[in-house]
């Protein structure tokens, strides 16, 4: 595996405007002597991803998963640290690095909006200078892949919002770059148009060894796409980890529901569940992820009463991520 | 995978991707015919009305001496050139206002040569819908033109001078990277434009000083000097025309540049 994006003690800041407060004289002085201060979007990070790798970086907002993006994409400029996309400088390669990424922001468009999204692949083929046989191969693999046929020729303006994001992914990927960005893809979109993105992005990446890198709130966007997860919080990296690894350092707890026969069930204190939902004959409780408190939940369930189901489900991974989140500003705050 | 062309950044691929980009302005500009017909509709309205105001001064007052036919005909070539610039700024404004400039910015293509190559195409399409209007106006209010030899000049010489102020138009559009609205900047550029440039009265009219003034400045490249080749009174020669034009050309092509290089380098783009 080669590495695709290499990133190291990457800083960025930006200044903000500062009032000096209400009044006249303030606002007058504001004007012509205005203050700002610098806020720290980004401080320090440093990770890799390699070829064909499939990651989500995510974290609440303002925690510097945009910009950061952003700086990988060679839209900004960062104040400090090495960066390589594609063994290209962002900011110093944006040209030729144009080339090798694509960017999908979910709350932008590259579409033109009074045209067909045709007109706008047929720009993108010149502007990525693909051989005329060359984009329409792959035109035609991508109207399939994403099916596209009878959204061609639409104007963009006409298109629900998940025919549009088809047609934006479709459009990121028609030179076959090498990484993709993608900020939000499926926001406001959906249930079916989500899991139509979601599942198009991994099969697309897989097939091509696309390098994705993708940054969202959903947390489905990530456990259907990504197989590694960078969460990011004021600008520090908190967590860099597979999937698998997220959950299992971090699931402390499982659900479980019990159907019972018996409309109601007494759950011992002894065994540390926690009642999450109770409607008669269905219980839902959180219980530590050991065996034994299982087994124990199960052996005190079935002295009561005869238990027809059983179904243990994991916390739902946003849990998962709250709870990171929360733990990190719980540190900061006992630090500060 | 990679399906780019193997000999990247050649001219003719280059040429290709802005070609591409005009062909889009082109025909993003007939995909909106209201707008085209509202300026139409405008110009054929102003052009009415100033031959209506000529005719009266010319009868009024015996010391104009302008021929209110010239006057029309000059007139419509300045109107023309105004009106068939596309004011790419409100797009580059709207661009850097929803954040989609960030797409822009990340392809390998400049975004100013993109406007630039998209205000022309929609510019293509505008400029001889307009002079139809122009030249038709004109004969229907103050007959054929004197000069039709001179009339083709000037025609040519405004074209470029159309270019060359949509060009001048990307800079403005770069203003939005600071002031958010490009509002502002245009105003105070469109006003001086009407003055300096000569949209409604030929140079010649105006104070000597003033004159001296307007001439340090591009506008009256811009309006004057391709609408007076038409009348029997050229603001300055053809030749010089085409050098001022190409020395202002590549002036706004260089403060446009050093402008976006700037902004690019703070840029914040704007939704996160």
């Amino acid at each position: 595996m080669s590495t695709a994006v290499d990133v190291q003690e990457l800083s960025k800041s930006f200044r903000t405007r500062q009032s000096r407060g209400p009044g006249l004289r303030a606002r007058v002085a504001d004007v012509f002597a205005p203050r700002s201060r610098p806020v720290l979007a980004v401080d320090q990070i440093s990770f890799r991803i390699e070829k064909g790798e499939r990651v989500a970086f995510i974290g609440p907002n303002g925690a510097g998963k945009s910009t950061t993006l952003k700086i990988l994409a060679g839209i900004l400029y960062p104040d400090a640290g090495h960066v390589t996309v594609a063994g290209l400088v962002p900011w110093q390669d944006r040209h030729a690095l144009g080339f090798a990424v694509g960017t999908v922001f979910g709350q932008r468009s590259q579409l033109w909006y009074q045209l067909a999204p045709r007109d706008t692949l047929e720009l993108l083929a010149r502007v990525y200078e693909l051989p005329r046989d060359v984009w329409r191969a792959r035109l035609d693999a991508l109207v399939h892949a994403f099916e596209l046929e009878s959204l061609l020729d639409r104007p963009v303006r006409q298109l629900s919002l998940g025919e549009r994001m088809r047609c934006e992914v479709a459009a990121s990927l028609l030179h076959a770059p090498r990484v993709l960005f993608l900020d939000e893809p499926t926001i406001g979109l959906d249930v079916t148009a989500k899991a139509t993105i979601r599942e198009l992005l991994h099969k697309r990446s897989t097939e091509e060894g696309t390098t994705l890198l993708l940054t969202s709130h959903d947390t489905g966007d990530i456990e259907q796409v990504c197989d590694r997860v960078v969460i990011i919080h004021r600008g520090r990296i908190l967590l860099d980890a597979t999937v698998g690894e997220l959950k299992r350092r971090y699931l402390r707890s499982r659900r479980i529901t019990l159907v019972t026969a018996s409309e109601h069930v007494e759950l011992p204190a002894a065994i540390g569940a926690r009642l999450v939902s109770h409607v008669p004959h269905r219980t839902t409780v959180e219980i530590a992820t050991d065996d034994a408190a299982v087994g124990a939940l199960v052996d005190a369930v079935l002295r009561q009463t005869t238990l027809r189901d059983l179904m243990i489900d994991d916390p739902p991974m946003d849990e998962i991520i709250r709870s990171i989140y929360r733990n990190a500003d719980l540190d900061e705050g006992e630090s500060a | 995978m990679t399906v780019g062309h193997p000999e990247r950044g050649e001219g003719a691929a280059v040429l290709a991707k802005y070609f591409a980009f005009a062909s889009l302005g082109f025909r993003q500009a007939r995909a909106e015919p209201g707008e085209l017909l509202g300026r139409v509709v405008f110009f054929g309205l102003i052009l009415g009305v100033f031959s209506a105001v000529w005719r009266a001064v010319a009868e009024a007052d015996a010391s104009v001496q302008r021929d209110p036919r010239e006057m029309l005909w000059y007139i419509a070539m300045t109107e023309w050139v105004v009106m068939s610039a596309p004011t790419v700024f409100l797009q580059m404004e709207e661009d850097i206002r929803r954040g989609d400039v960030a797409y822009q910015i990340a392809r390998p293509a400049s975004w100013l040569g993109a406007r630039l190559a998209h205000g022309c195409g929609a510019l293509a399409l505008r400029a001889p819908v307009m002079l139809v209007v122009a030249c038709a106006a004109a004969w229907m209010f103050a007959g054929p033109p004197e000069r039709p030899a001179g009339l083709a000049v000037a025609i040519a010489f405004g074209l470029v001078a159309a270019a060359v102020m949509t060009l001048f138009h990307v800079a403005i559009g770069v203003v939005a990277f600071w002031l958010g609205d490009v509002a502002p900047a245009y105003w105070i550029w469109q006003k001086l434009l009407f003055v300096l440039g000569g949209l409604l009265l030929p140079l010649q009219f105006y104070p000597e000083l003033f004159v001296t003034v307007a001439r340090l400045t591009p506008f009256p490249a811009f309006l004057a000097g391709p609408a007076s080749l038409a009348t029997g009174e050229p603001l300055m020669h053809a030749g010089v025309l085409a050098l001022t034009l190409a020395f202002w050309a590549l002036f706004g092509w260089a403060i446009a540049h050093a402008a976006f290089d700037r902004a690019v380098r703070n840029l914040q783009v704007n939704g996160g």
